[in-house]
C-alpha cells in the first residue's frame, strides 16, 4: 500500500516536472524558429488556412500540444523506470 | 530492438514536423514578444531618425503624400514630441509647416512616413532637436491610426491593413471645407452580429435609450458612447430610406491640454429634434455642450493604454442627423426645441486608437525600452502566457473567424492588402475547428497508446507475465 502510494506520487511528480520542462523546451524551440524564419512560414500557413473551413493554426497547435504531452509522458515513464528498483527498459 | 527503432522513427518524425507545429502554435504567440525584444533590428534606428530629422531623413506628410510614391508599412512611423525639460522647450512643425511650441507637460503625436535621403533635406522638417522626440518602430503588424486618416483616400490606401470601415466614404454632399477629415466610429459594439447592410427592425440599446431604426440603411457607421447617468427612454424612429451620418468637424492637431479646460471626462449634451408633423424623416440631431467648446473639434489629448496604444480624448462638435432630403449646413440654424420633441443625450469622448481586431501588443512607444527591460528580467522566460501548455487547447474554442495578418508576404508581393480573411463563415469554422482539433488529438493519443501497448499487450493492463519490471506493474499489489 505504501509502496503504491509512493509510486503514484513519484510518477505524478516526474510527469509534472517533465511536462514543465517539455513546455519550456517547446517554447524555446518556438522562439528559435521564429527568430530564424520570422513570420513567413506562419503567414503562408495562415494564408492557406484562410481557404479551409477550420483554423489550421488552432488544430495544429492542439496536435503540437498532444505531441508534447505524449513525449512528456514517455520521458517521465523512462525516468520512472530508470529510478525504480530493477532495470526494465534495457 | 524493434521498440527502439520505433522510438527513433517517432522522434525523427516529430523533429521533422516540430517546426510546423511550432509555427502554428506558440511561435505565433511569441512573435509579439520577439517584436518587443530587440532581437529584430528595426529598419531604421529610432535614435538615428530622431537625431536626424530633416537632415538625412525625408519626412512625408501622410495626409498629402502622393499615392504614386512608394511607401510601405516599414516607412510608417509614429513620432511623439515631448516637452524636453533639458532644453525647456519643444518646437516642432505641424503638417502645415507652422511652428508650434509645446510647454511643460505637453506632447504631440503625429504619424509620418520617413525615408532616408542621400542629400540634405529640410523642406519638411517636423521637429527640432530641442524636443524630446521618440519614434516608434514601424516594422510592426498592427498600427494605431488616428481617426482623421479615414477621411483621406491617399492615407487610407497606405493603411497597414484594411480597416473594416475603410470602404465607407463620406457622402459628397458633406464634403465641405474643413469637413473632409472625418472620423468614423463603429457602431459594431452595439450589434451582436455586426452591422447589417439593411434591416427591417432593429433596436439598439444605448444605456436606457432605445433607438428603433426601421427599414434603414446605415451608410456611415459611427459609435457614440452615451452616458447612462441621465438615461433617456425615448425611442427614435427613422424615416424610410434615410441614412444616418455621424460627422466630426475637422480638427487641426492633437496637442494636449495642460489644465484649465476640461477635455477629459468632458460631457457633451446632444439633442434630437423630431419633425413634429410626422414620424418620418428628417430628424436632426444637434448639439450643445455645457462647457466652452471650440468651434473646431479637437482631439484634446491622448493617453497610452496598457499596450501603448493611444486613447484619444476628443472635444468636438457633433452633428448627427438622419436625412432623406435635408442637408444641414453650418448656417442652418436649428430651430428652438418644441417641448418634449427634444431628446438629450450625454456623450463621452474617448476613442481607443488601435484598430479593431489588432493585437494590442505592438506599437508601443517604449517598445525598445520594454525589450531592454524584458531581457533584463528572467521572469519573462517563465511568463505563464508564453508557457501556458493549455493555450492551444483553449484556442480551439475561441472565435475562429479572425482574419490573418500577412505583412511579410504583402511586402514581398508589393501588395497593400496585408490582411486575408477566411472564406468560410464563422459558424462553420467555429464548429469544424474544435471537432477536428480534438479528433486529431484523440487519434494521436490512440495511436501512441496502441503503439506502446503492442510491446506488452496493453499499456495499462500488462498481459505479459514475464515482464516483471514493466511500468504498470509498479502499481500492482503484489500477490
Amino acid at each position: 500500500m505504501i509502496e503504491t502510494v509512493f509510486n503514484v506520487l513519484k510518477i505524478t511528480a516526474i510527469i509534472a516536472v517533465c511536462a514543465v520542462f517539455m513546455v519550456a523546451i517547446y517554447s524555446l524551440l518556438s522562439l528559435i524558429v521564429s527568430v530564424i524564419f520570422g513570420n513567413i512560414i506562419g503567414e503562408i500557413l495562415a494564408l492557406i488556412s484562410m481557404f479551409l473551413p477550420f483554423n489550421a493554426l488552432a488544430v495544429f497547435g492542439a496536435l503540437g500540444t498532444a505531441t508534447v504531452a505524449i513525449l512528456s509522458f514517455l520521458i517521465a515513464k523512462k525516468i520512472f523506470d530508470l529510478t525504480s528498483w530493477g532495470i526494465s527498459a534495457i | 530492438m524493434k521498440g527502439k527503432k520505433q522510438c527513433i522513427a517517432f522522434l525523427t518524425l516529430f523533429a521533422l514536423f516540430a517546426p510546423l507545429f511550432l509555427t502554428f502554435s506558440d511561435a505565433n504567440a511569441l512573435k509579439y514578444s520577439i517584436n518587443s525584444i530587440p532581437l529584430v533590428t528595426p529598419v531604421y534606428s529610432t535614435d538615428d531618425i530622431t537625431s536626424n530629422i530633416g537632415y538625412n531623413y525625408a519626412m512625408y506628410d501622410p495626409l498629402t503624400v502622393n499615392s504614386s510614391e512608394n511607401f510601405s508599412l516599414k516607412d510608417f512611423y509614429w513620432i511623439k514630441f515631448q516637452y524636453n525639460p533639458n532644453t525647456d522647450k519643444c518646437d516642432y512643425k505641424s503638417y502645415d509647416h507652422a511652428v508650434q511650441s509645446l510647454s511643460a507637460g505637453q506632447s504631440y503625436l503625429i504619424p509620418y512616413y520617413i525615408k532616408p535621403t542621400d542629400s540634405f533635406y529640410n523642406s519638411n522638417v517636423l521637429g527640432t532637436a530641442n524636443c524630446n522626440t521618440r519614434a516608434s518602430i514601424s516594422n510592426i503588424n498592427t498600427i494605431s491610426v488616428p481617426p482623421y486618416v479615414f477621411g483621406n483616400p491617399n492615407l487610407r490606401s497606405y493603411l497597414p491593413y484594411r480597416f473594416p470601415y475603410s470602404g465607407i466614404y463620406l457622402n459628397d454632399s458633406f464634403k465641405k471645407d474643413g469637413y473632409d477629415r472625418v472620423s468614423k466610429f463603429e457602431f459594431s459594439d452595439l450589434f451582436e452580429d455586426g452591422i447589417p447592410d439593411s434591416f427591417t427592425q432593429l433596436t439598439i440599446p444605448i444605456g436606457n435609450v432605445t433607438k428603433d431604426l426601421s427599414n434603414k440603411h446605415i451608410e456611415y457607421k459611427g459609435s457614440l458612447y452615451f452616458d447612462s447617468d441621465t438615461p433617456d427612454t425615448s425611442v427614435l424612429t427613422l424615416g424610410n430610406n434615410s441614412s444616418m451620418y455621424v460627422r466630426v468637424v475637422t480638427y487641426s492637431d492633437f496637442k494636449t491640454q495642460s489644465g484649465g479646460a476640461p477635455p477629459f471626462n468632458a460631457t457633451c449634451s446632444m439633442s434630437v429634434r423630431r419633425n413634429p408633423n410626422t414620424t418620418e424623416a428628417p430628424y436632426i440631431l444637434d448639439y450643445s455642450c455645457p462647457f466652452d467648446m471650440p468651434s473646431d473639434a479637437k482631439f484634446s489629448g491622448f493617453t497610452l493604454n496598457w499596450f501603448g496604444n493611444p486613447v484619444w480624448t476628443y472635444t468636438n462638435t457633433w452633428r448627427i442627423y438622419w436625412d432623406s432630403s435635408v442637408v444641414i449646413t453650418d448656417n442652418d440654424p436649428t430651430p428652438a426645441p418644441a417641448g418634449d420633441e427634444w431628446t438629450t443625450f450625454h456623450v463621452t469622448g474617448n476613442y481607443v486608437g488601435d484598430a479593431p481586431g489588432s493585437a494590442s501588443y505592438t506599437n508601443s512607444w517604449d517598445v525598445t525600452q520594454d525589450g531592454v527591460n524584458w531581457t533584463q528580467s528572467l521572469g519573462t522566460l517563465f511568463d505563464f502566457s508564453l508557457l501556458n501548455p493549455f493555450a492551444p487547447i483553449f484556442n480551439l474554442f475561441t472565435d475562429q473567424n479572425s482574419c490573418a495578418q500577412i505583412p511579410t508576404i504583402a511586402s514581398m508581393i508589393h501588395s497593400q492588402e496585408t490582411q486575408v480573411c477566411p472564406w468560410f463563415n464563422s459558424t462553420t469554422r467555429n464548429i469544424v475547428t474544435p471537432v477536428l482539433g480534438l479528433s486529431s488529438m484523440m487519434l494521436l493519443f490512440g495511436f501512441v497508446v496502441h503503439w506502446l501497448g503492442a510491446r506488452s499487450g496493453n499499456l495499462f493492463e500488462d498481459s505479459v507475465e514475464t515482464d516483471n519490471f514493466s511500468f504498470t506493474n509498479k502499481f500492482r499489489r503484489k500477490k
